[in-house]
């Protein structure tokens, strides 16, 4: 009973692919799909060392998707740069060593996923809370991590 | 009128690819064009799939591509980074590879 307490919002979210997989939000599919994600929550959770890494994944989905416009946005902002380099073929690579100011395992995976994502930069390698970058910005590594994304995404996932 | 545009996000996220692959035969570096590959695996995808949206409305079958196109945004980061990974542990310096 504490696994569906705990993962209410993840359970939601499997319930509404169930019924976008089944093509119809009829009730049958609803009932269907609210028996089926308790099971699989709970042999997720009797996999060795999965019930650390689900217990601590604590979304709010509001803060969540902010996150994710302001990674589009991002995105397509690097996107340009980068088509100026490759017109320009003016390009230095180099790697630079940021600390995060995050804690939580999620948001640092969430993070070093966002920073590959964005194009013109590369996460190498982590070691606990430090992360390896391989990146072409010329300025200083404390604006590789842009604020509101990090800002966005401690918001968004919970400690 | 939103066909118009789901064809012009798609021709855009074309010549975005075609650019990528222009950078990926001008480089010669492994890092220069692991850097440029992201290009065209987020953002041409990214846009190509905004324009299947439009063209179709939405929909179970908008829903579905927004499901596998979540899917690909968190698996795509991972072979990248895997790649990049393995060269920077092997020992493979910037500008060894001219």
């Amino acid at each position: 009973m504490k696994y569906i307490i705990n993962h209410k919002i993840f359970i939601i979210f499997l319930i509404f692919i169930w019924c976008l997989l089944c093509n119809n939000f009829s009730f049958y599919s609803i009932i269907t799909g609210s028996i089926i994600a308790p099971i699989s929550i709970i042999l997720g959770c009797h996999i060795p060392n999965g019930t650390q890494y689900l217990d601590s994944l604590n979304i709010s989905i509001f803060n969540f998707l902010k996150f994710i416009t302001i990674l589009l946005i991002n995105i397509y902002i690097s996107t340009f740069q980068m088509l100026k380099i490759i017109i320009t073929s003016r390009i230095n690579p180099k790697l630079i060593y940021t600390k995060t100011s995050l804690h939580n395992e999620w948001s640092i995976f969430l993070l070093a996923n966002a920073i590959t994502l964005t194009p013109g930069t590369v996460t190498i390698n982590k070691k606990v809370d430090t992360l390896l970058i391989l990146t072409t910005d010329q300025n200083e590594s404390n604006s590789i991590i842009n604020k509101t994304l990090l800002k966005a995404l401690s918001k968004g996932v919970k400690h | 009128m939103l066909e118009i545009i789901g064809y012009l996000m798609i021709i855009l996220g074309l010549i975005i690819m075609l650019i990528g692959l222009i950078g990926l035969i001008k480089f010669q570096n492994f890092y220069s064009r692991i850097l440029i590959s992201s290009i065209i695996d987020t953002a041409s995808y990214i846009t190509i799939i905004i324009g299947i949206i439009f063209i179709k409305g939405i929909g179970f079958f908008s829903l579905k591509i927004i499901l596998i196109s979540s899917l690909m945004l968190f698996l795509n980061p991972l072979s990248t980074h895997t790649i990049a990974r393995n060269a920077h542990i092997s020992g493979l310096k910037i500008g060894d590879d001219n």
